[in-house]
């Protein structure tokens, strides 16, 4: 069975009704996981969430933008906060994705980034195939 | 009509429009950047008092104390425009049909009331500037309409910026990434943002339906 990506992305958001979520996930209606990678990236992008509301501070909005590109045949989920942001030397400790949500993604083959800014906020983003 | 949207002195100007006592009354402690010109429970009030202001903040929901028959929603915002206001729609609701049926019949902005005073005052400024302030949201169904093949005008950095901001990418971030100023990116998600107001205002709404995917609004009702 397959799952679309927005509906993923909605599913994930329904434990954080406290973070002001903004989802933007219209440009990923085409794009439908297998039921395990589909499993990872909610696992995973329940964990950003969850650093969202530990570290990012009371006044952060969140963006999670999906977006698919049929030239490359990639999906994408970006993940952005607008909280305190940190220092990519300095990162507070459980940031990021754990080593289980992590490595969840690499065996479905979703790589992972992360990119903060002290002051401006933190991204993270994922990315996979999807041909169509 | 009369215009109401001219600030002699330079200060900006803001007048209220909500049926809820606390936003009146806690805006009035609250504003510290802009000057209250106003305060009303309708917009009726609002209209025989007519106070000179560059913004007017307005509710679309001005019947949560139970009054009946008053002016609100659709026809609230096409009065107070209608009137020489610019209006900043202030209000929780967040449905995508919602927003963009504001824009589309003549605010010049809408402002979520759960974001942060100082975002508020950022986007009272910008109306009274003559600028069109649009949720994350409608960023992102101005994304989505861009795909689609419409807001064909817009130049390769302006989508740059519009595929960015859809995003939540800082202006700052923006700027820096692409070699821009950051009053060039804010100029270029100006002439986005009141691209696509043009774009809204221009399209019916079967035709939003078909190429957006939006479904049809239930709050627009125009009372009274």
């Amino acid at each position: 069975m397959r799952h679309e990506l927005p509906d993923i992305v909605h599913t994930a958001m329904e434990g954080f009704t406290d973070l002001p979520i903004e989802p933007i996930v219209r440009l990923a209606d085409e794009v439908r996981l297998e039921a395990d990678t589909a499993e990872a990236v909610s696992a995973a992008t329940i964990t950003v969430l969850h650093n969202v509301r530990r570290h990012a501070g009371p006044a952060a909005s969140v963006i999670l933008h999906a977006d698919y590109d049929a030239a490359e045949m990639e999906w994408e989920l970006t993940i952005r906060d607008d909280g305190v942001g940190f220092e990519p030397s300095s990162t507070p400790p459980g940031y990021g994705l754990s080593q289980i949500a992590g490595k969840a993604l690499e065996e479905h083959h979703v790589s992972s980034h992360l990119h903060s800014e002290r002051g401006i906020g933190t991204t993270v983003t994922f990315r996979g195939r999807y041909p169509r | 009509m009369t215009d109401n949207t001219v600030s002699p002195h330079g200060a900006v100007r803001a007048a209220v429009v909500d049926d809820d006592t606390v936003i009146r009354d806690g805006l009035a402690l609250l504003l510290t950047s802009v000057q209250l010109a106003g305060t009303f429970s309708d917009v009726e009030g609002l209209l025989a008092e007519s106070p000179p202001a560059d913004v007017i903040l307005l509710d679309l929901h001005l019947t949560g104390t139970g009054r009946v028959g008053i002016i609100q929603g659709s026809a609230g915002i096409k009065a107070a425009a209608a009137a020489g206001y610019r209006v900043l729609v202030y209000m929780n609701e967040r449905r995508l049909h919602v927003l963009a049926r504001c824009i589309a019949i003549g605010a010049s902005g809408i402002s979520h009331k759960a974001e942060p005073v100082a975002a508020l005052e950022d986007a009272i400024r910008s109306v009274a500037q003559g600028k069109i302030v649009i949720t994350p949201a409608l960023v992102g169904l101005a994304e989505l309409a861009a795909r689609r093949g419409d807001l064909r005008d817009l130049s390769p950095r302006q989508r740059q910026v519009l595929h960015a901001r859809a995003r939540g990418e800082h202006v700052r971030s923006i700027a820096d990434r692409l070699y821009l100023s950051s009053r060039t990116v804010e100029d270029y998600q100006n002439k986005i943002n009141q691209r696509f107001a043009d774009f809204l205002q221009t399209r019916s709404w079967t035709d939003l339906e078909r190429h957006l995917g939006i479904g049809p609004g239930d709050v627009h009702e125009d009372a009274g």
